[in-house]
């Protein structure tokens, strides 16, 4: 799926032929035998009829269907067109609160000030808003990342999560306590520790607070409370 | 005498557990017990009965997903997903026929915590890879969450993962949520007839390497068809292949896969109706059913390399009086023996050894049972893995002691 943003981007790059004057569009492939394929063509275009789809189009040759997919394959590099740098986010929603997350994000991009363009794999609810900022002018990227950890707390709010695909490493590292309680997070760490008794590998990612492992058997964390917060992080 | 606690929601499992980690006692977390005569018997301090915590919580079925406490019956999940033409896909057995219990009886707790499956393995996962989100207390009385309630996520450790087949040795789960999916409209099952093990595990394999998308792939030999279904022929071999899906690409991916298959000898077919039937009679195991012919015969169950089924199963028959049949294209690989259990261990050992995988003992006295120290395998950097994955969520070691492996 690509909103308005995203559509007239990828359009101008690559000239799939995406219908201009629509809010959003939805691309959905269908695989397996040809019969079944056919039968399912006509299934789904039923479905988008009945929702009353502005426009609908279905490819009839496997150059038609590269082209239809040619311009959600160039969305990341037609929008680095518009934009000097953009920052691409990656949370899940459940699918029904699309509409809702949708609006609360254009609402937000008028609060910062910052354009966003929004490419995503609707099937699962896995959003990738393209946050358009300039690196140059002084102030952009702060605001640029704090409008990007208010999506993903949006993301949290609907009953979702802050990560689909990219997965925690340095950057979301803070906003871990958003979806985790402490004991969660004790949790896991105890985890870890299990594979990695020595915390060798990528100490500092994943997890808002350093532990030691030794530390993790026996200290009692109170809920909500970030147990050593004063522990160097690297 | 054992204790039983019955909690009625998530705070009362937190304060039992709590209890048990104070009082060093030992606990054991049942649904509605019907797999506690599977694999090794234990005796505990105290039981933890999870059946009151029970109902939907949360069933979206456009968003396929639905969230429960832990021990709602399956059974009910299953009525009301099929209502709204869904279904668990992963397929999870019943071991009401091979246990003896009447169908459907478990909870989901219990499905997951034993990560059940089916026939459908092969193609669509086990109860791990639809377990979604967790609520549970842990062995350190503390109650944590994982996961969420969508099908797309990485954030943190997935420890639905670990949860998955743990037999209540890491926590008690309290609220389960799990992906579910739209039911296949229709089905439909090749059969090839009088096939040998090891031609019928070529057959699977070639099949399952189509893009017929094949969703089950079983081989029965002469003892055990008639057990599993009347419409099979009897007093034959038959290897059986799964289509489902919409009814134009059943019919058009059973024409193919009968055509690849003819030079493997006779072909028949079961329509939707017996095709269900078998499928459901393969999954539970309804061949070594216990108020079946081999009621008496000790089960286990062996996982393997889809290709060593045929190896695995020529290795046993040998050497022992034992009925066999060969699931998910030749790598499960279910096994009656005539009972005799410690040397039918050893037995199941050296095949495991020979063809790799791991075995369990699923029904057998409890004797018999308790002599094997766990599940058989080979790898012991696994095992020293899995008791320090233990100790990170139960490092008293009061939740299930010995349930899994002796020892731990």
């Amino acid at each position: 799926m690509m909103d308005r943003t995203a559509i007239h981007a990828v359009e101008e790059f690559v000239h799939a032929g995406y219908p201009l004057d629509v809010e959003a569009l939805l691309i959905i492939e269908l695989d397996g035998p040809q019969a079944e394929v056919d039968h399912l063509i006509g299934r789904v275009s039923a479905i988008a009829r009945g929702v009353r789809a502005a426009t609908l189009r279905i490819s009839n040759s496997e150059e038609e269907r590269l082209l239809f997919w040619a311009g959600r394959k160039a969305a990341f590099p037609a929008v680095g067109r518009i934009s000097p740098d953009y920052m691409c986010m990656d949370g899940t929603i459940p699918r029904a609160q699309l509409p809702r997350v949708l609006a609360r994000v254009r609402a937000l991009s008028e609060k910062y000030g910052l354009r966003v363009a929004n490419v995503f794999h609707a099937g699962d609810g896995n959003l990738h808003p393209l946050i358009l900022y300039d690196a140059n002018k002084p102030g952009e990227l702060d605001r640029c990342e704090a409008f990007g950890a208010d999506i993903l707390r949006l993301c949290v709010e609907v009953g979702g999560v802050i990560t689909g695909e990219h997965g925690v490493g340095v950057e979301k590292r803070d906003l871990m306590p958003e979806m985790f309680s402490t004991a969660d997070l004790d949790q896991q760490q105890r985890l870890k520790c299990a594979f990695d008794e020595k915390g060798l590998l990528n100490p500092g990612k994943v997890f808002p607070t350093l532990h030691r492992c030794a530390e993790l058997g026996r200290v009692h964390v109170h809920a909500g409370r970030l147990a050593f917060a004063d522990l160097p992080r690297f | 005498m054992t204790d039983i606690l019955k909690p009625r929601d998530h705070k009362d499992v937190e304060t039992a557990v709590q209890a048990a980690r104070a009082g060093a006692r030992s606990l054991e977390i049942i649904g509605r017990g019907t797999k506690r005569t599977l694999g090794r018997p234990a005796q505990y301090d105290l039981t933890l009965d999870m059946s009151a915590l029970a109902g939907v919580t949360l069933y979206e079925p456009q968003e396929l997903v639905l969230t429960a406490m832990a021990g709602t019956p399956r059974a009910d999940i299953e009525a009301l997903v099929a209502a709204n033409k869904q279904e668990l896909a992963f397929e999870p057995m019943d071991y009401g026929a091979l246990l003896g219990w009447p169908e459907s009886r478990g909870t989901v707790g219990g499905m997951l915590a034993a990560n059940l499956s089916g026939p459908r393995r092969i193609k669509a996962g086990a109860a791990r890879d639809h377990f979604l989100g967790v609520t549970a207390v842990s062995g350190h009385a503390e109650t944590f969450k994982s996961g969420g309630r969508v099908v797309k996520n990485v954030t943190g450790y997935d420890l639905c993962k670990l949860l998955a087949g743990s037999w209540g040795t890491l926590a008690a789960m309290t609220e389960v949520t799990i992906k579910v999916m739209p039911r296949a409209e229709t089905e439909g099952t090749a059969l090839i007839v009088g096939l040998d093990d090891a031609a019928a595990v070529k057959a699977m394999a070639t099949a399952m390497g189509s893009p017929l998308d094949v969703s089950a792939a079983a081989h029965l030999p002469p003892v055990v068809t008639a057990r599993a279904s009347t419409a099979l022929p009897a007093r034959s071999a038959v290897t059986a292949l799964r289509i489902e899906g919409v009814e134009p690409s059943v019919v058009h991916r059973m024409r193919s896969l009968r055509a690849m298959l003819k030079p493997y000898g006779v072909m028949a077919a079961l329509g939707n109706k017996d095709s269900r039937a078998l499928w459901r009679a393969v999954r539970d195991v309804e061949p070594f059913a216990a108020r079946g012919p081999a009621g008496e015969r000790h089960v286990w169950r062996i996982s393997t390399a889809p290709t060593e089924g045929a190896a695995l199963s020529r290795h046993i028959a040998r050497h022992a009086d034992a009925e066999i049949f060969l699931d998910w294209a030749g790598g499960l690989v279910w096994v009656a023996l005539a009972p005799d259990a410690l040397a039918g261990a050893a037995l199941v050992r050296r095949a495991i050894v020979t063809s790799g995988g791991h075995a369990a003992l699923v029904r057998a006295p409890a004797a018999a049972r308790a002599a094997i120290a766990g599940v058989l395998s080979q790898d012991t950097a696994l095992a020293e893995l899995s008791l320090r994955v233990k100790e990170s969520f139960d490092p008293a070691g009061i939740l299930g002691p010995g349930r899994m492996w002796a020892g731990m």
